[in-house]
């Protein structure tokens, strides 16, 4: 299992495609607000080769960047069976905000391996979750309003 | 008893190849009702939504969801043998 740590700042990775998505992510999420100055500990697990892992990222860095908040973000490349039962991991990519995950309904009952997520998003099956999904996830935290 | 079992994939799906490989070995050996079902089709969303599944490959055996990322073949063995009886 690698693991990487770091603050991210405001600002989307350099995976992101121009200043269009972030004016549509803002407008998505308009008119949500930060709360205060605490920082979510968010973790993105995945495993190698995972093609939606890139756009999960770069959805909770629009998301992050159109809040004007900061966070510890922890990418965890998940490599095995035994890992992914050791993390509790169902499925690439999965998105954890303070532990706890951005859709914890997919959890109850869904077992554990190196598996492809699905996230409903406006009635459909994707494999990534929308903005919408990791907005409502931090305001659940309390981060957002 | 005739067998059903019906895997659900995605395209951009890396691990479903390798259990559709997987499917198709036991398809040719045993015999049974198989088919592959995208989940971005009407079918793979009704199937996925009615049995609660939200990750691929994901095979369905006889109504009974399973892991189908490295299935183990003397499981699905047992399991066919059980749902025979």
């Amino acid at each position: 299992m690698s693991k990487g740590t770091h603050n991210a700042a405001p600002q989307a990775h350099s995976c992101c495609s121009g200043s269009g998505d972030l004016k549509e992510a803002k407008s998505s999420i308009y008119p949500s607000k930060r709360v205060g100055n605490k920082k979510p500990r968010i973790e993105l697990l995945y495993f190698a080769g995972c093609p939606t892992y890139q756009v999960a990222r770069r959805t909770v860095a629009e998301v992050l960047e159109a809040t004007g908040m900061a966070a510890e973000i922890r990418e965890v490349n998940v490599s095995s069976e035994a890992e992914a039962h050791k993390l509790g991991f169902i499925g690439s990519p999965t998105i954890r905000i303070d532990g706890r995950d951005i859709d914890p309904d997919a959890v109850r009952g869904e077992r554990f391996g190196l598996k492809c997520r699905v996230y409903t998003v406006d009635g459909r099956l994707l494999g990534h979750p929308s903005r919408e999904m990791v907005l409502a996830a931090l305001k659940e935290g309390g981060y957002v309003t | 008893m005739s067998h059903r079992v019906r895997l659900l994939v995605a395209s951009w799906c890396p691990q479903c190849p390798v259990a559709k490989s997987f499917w198709r070995r036991l398809h040719d050996k045993f015999g049974f009702d198989y088919d592959e079902v995208d989940i971005e089709s009407p079918d793979g969303s009704l199937l996925a939504n009615r049995h609660g599944i939200r990750s691929v490959p994901t095979a369905i055996v006889n109504g009974c969801v399973i892991l189908a990322t490295q299935p183990d073949p003397d499981l699905i063995a047992q399991l066919l043998e059980k749902t025979t009886q």
